[in-house]
């Protein structure tokens, strides 16, 4: 029987990429197929390890660009 | 009117007709992701300052000279500009960007973190250094697109463009990425 998803797809279905058709299909698979659901939860484990809190830039970074805009800024469209 | 509810293209708008307000917006809506992405590509914070205000100068110039066509597509526009600028960084140097690991400088440790707490930032830090190693120890494609899609939140086919492959090779990288840093989990028996 030919597989409505490829591993690519499992991927795709993890960051929320895929169609809804093929969401429906993965979906089904996964409820379907236990080995599967189980490489899924890796992945999905795998990612969510990735998570933490964002960096940010310097206040003074942000505040220099803000400088460079308004010195730069044409003088006929300058509030 | 308020700026934060509007979308990128109408803050771009409003910026191109004088409203400087509007361009703060834009760089406080995506500043994290821009900064994070182009921090974990070159590993050093002052380098990461320096190419994050290169960028958005690069932005800012771009959009007023009116060259600016990719509506509806601001952070990918911005990440392209930013991870380019990394690129040209690394040619200079005329050195690969993951040659060497960050081990023994925990650049983590240098960052402003936001909207934290004493309690979050005790916890963050365990996360961050475990975090870090997964994605030092990623061979550089992988990393490229651990990177691009999961703190830039590009979608595959933006990365594909960007680092001029196929979408299913963008694919491929991500699912090996995400196999490579399980085994690494369970060899380092860690918990995240």
């Amino acid at each position: 029987m030919q597989q409505p998803y490829t591993q690519d797809s499992l991927v795709r279905f993890l960051y929320g990429e895929t169609s809804a058709a093929e969401t429906d299909a993965v979906q089904h698979a996964l409820d379907a197929d236990f080995e599967l659901r189980e490489r899924f939860e890796l992945l999905m484990a795998s990612s969510e390890a990735l998570n933490c809190r964002l960096a940010s830039p310097k206040s003074r970074t942000v505040a220099d660009l803000l400088r460079y805009s308004r010195s730069t800024a044409p003088l006929e469209t300058t509030r | 009117m308020q700026v934060d509810v509007l979308s990128d293209k109408d803050l771009i708008g409003q910026y191109l007709t004088g409203d400087e307000a509007s361009l703060e917006c834009l760089i406080a809506r995506h500043k994290d992701k821009v900064f994070t992405s182009i921090l974990f590509i070159v590993k050093d914070q002052a380098l990461a300052e320096d190419v994050f205000q290169d960028t958005f100068i690069k932005v800012i110039d771009t959009l007023r000279s009116g060259k600016y066509k990719e509506e509806g597509k601001f952070l990918p526009w911005v990440m392209r500009i930013g991870y380019n600028l990394c690129i040209d960084h690394f040619r200079r140097l005329k050195r690969a960007p993951t040659v060497t690991t960050s081990e023994g400088f925990d650049v983590f440790n240098l960052l402003d973190f936001a909207d934290g707490n004493a309690e979050d930032d005790v916890i963050m830090d365990q996360t961050r250094t475990k975090v870090r190693n997964l994605i030092d120890h990623l061979p550089e494609e992988q990393r490229e697109v651990v990177i691009l899609r999961h703190y830039s939140e590009l979608s595959f086919k933006e990365i594909a463009e960007m680092t001029n492959v196929s979408i299913n090779t963008a694919l491929g990288r991500m699912r090996y990425a995400l196999i490579n840093m399980r085994k690494m989990i369970a060899e380092k028996n860690m918990t995240l």
